[in-house]
């Protein structure tokens, strides 16, 4: 099993902790949440940082709804 | 109630949210924004290089959105081009962050009070020049801006946005986001803001 793999399995809740660490060879789950998200993924059942109150109240006032193209 | 407005206007100070965008593809969502975008023109001249715009993919964009985004004329930009019609080999160094500058000076003497930057960066850089020292100024670098836009429901595939930037990477963008500083100030404006909407 790759990191990549161990990683998309804990992210899905496929494993536990104690198995990705034991994978990782680590006691730590601090070193465990560290390699998680290094390599871009999410704790299973976490969500990422929230977005500040503030900085969603001014996206809201600077944003609007629109059909995106997303072809350019 | 006395009702006050407010000026937000996003300022993108490095060339990296557009590039990133550019690659994915995705550069309409800048579509999302209904208040004016505004480049130097040192960043302006970045982005539409030919080494980071191979495919003419910015400068199409630029077009598409007309008046949408304003191109801030600053007396650097001006001083390079005028240098590099004489000399085309003259480089730019880190002149864009110099013209950014020199626009941050003139909104610290010349913006209203109810004027609130918005300022989407990329390069942990801009965190230490002046703009990012301008009164009510609120800095978000593009992962934090995508992942807000998911948040607020204005776009659905935010994730798999964030998934395509890091597949281009070498370690994942994470969210940074350093909101305005007077809570204060954000909780009386912010309210009286929204009065104002539509």
């Amino acid at each position: 099993m790759t990191l990549a793999e161990m990683l998309d399995k804990l992210e899905r809740g496929k494993i536990g902790h104690a198995a990705a660490m034991k994978w990782l060879g680590t006691d730590s789950i601090n070193d465990l949440v560290a390699t998680v998200h290094a390599n871009g993924r999410q704790m299973p059942g976490h969500r990422a940082t929230a977005i500040s109150t503030e900085t969603r109240d001014i996206l809201r006032l600077a944003t609007r709804r629109v059909g995106l193209s997303s072809a350019n | 109630m006395t009702r006050r407005t407010v000026d937000v206007a996003v300022i993108i100070p490095d060339a990296s949210p557009v590039l990133t965008l550019a690659r994915i593809d995705r550069l309409d969502l800048f579509e999302t924004f209904s208040v004016p975008i505004e480049i130097v023109d040192q960043v302006h001249d970045e982005i539409t290089r030919s080494a980071n715009d191979p495919g003419g993919k910015v400068s199409a964009w630029l077009l598409r959105m007309g008046d949408r985004i304003s191109i801030i004329e600053t007396n650097v930009g001006v001083g390079f081009q005028t240098r590099r019609s004489r000399d085309p080999t003259t480089p730019s160094g880190n002149l864009g962050e110099i013209a950014v500058d020199e626009y941050a000076t003139h909104l610290a003497l010349t913006a209203p009070p109810t004027f609130v930057p918005l300022v989407l960066f990329e390069d942990p850089d801009v965190l230490e020049t002046r703009i990012a020292r301008l009164p009510r100024v609120h800095l978000l670098n593009t992962a934090a801006w995508i992942r807000a836009l998911a948040d607020e429901g204005v776009i659905p595939d935010g994730q798999d946005v964030l998934d395509r930037i890091n597949a281009q990477r070498k370690s994942p963008m994470l969210p940074l986001e350093r909101p305005g500083k007077t809570k204060r100030v954000q909780s009386t404006w912010m309210r009286k803001a929204r009065h104002d909407i539509g």
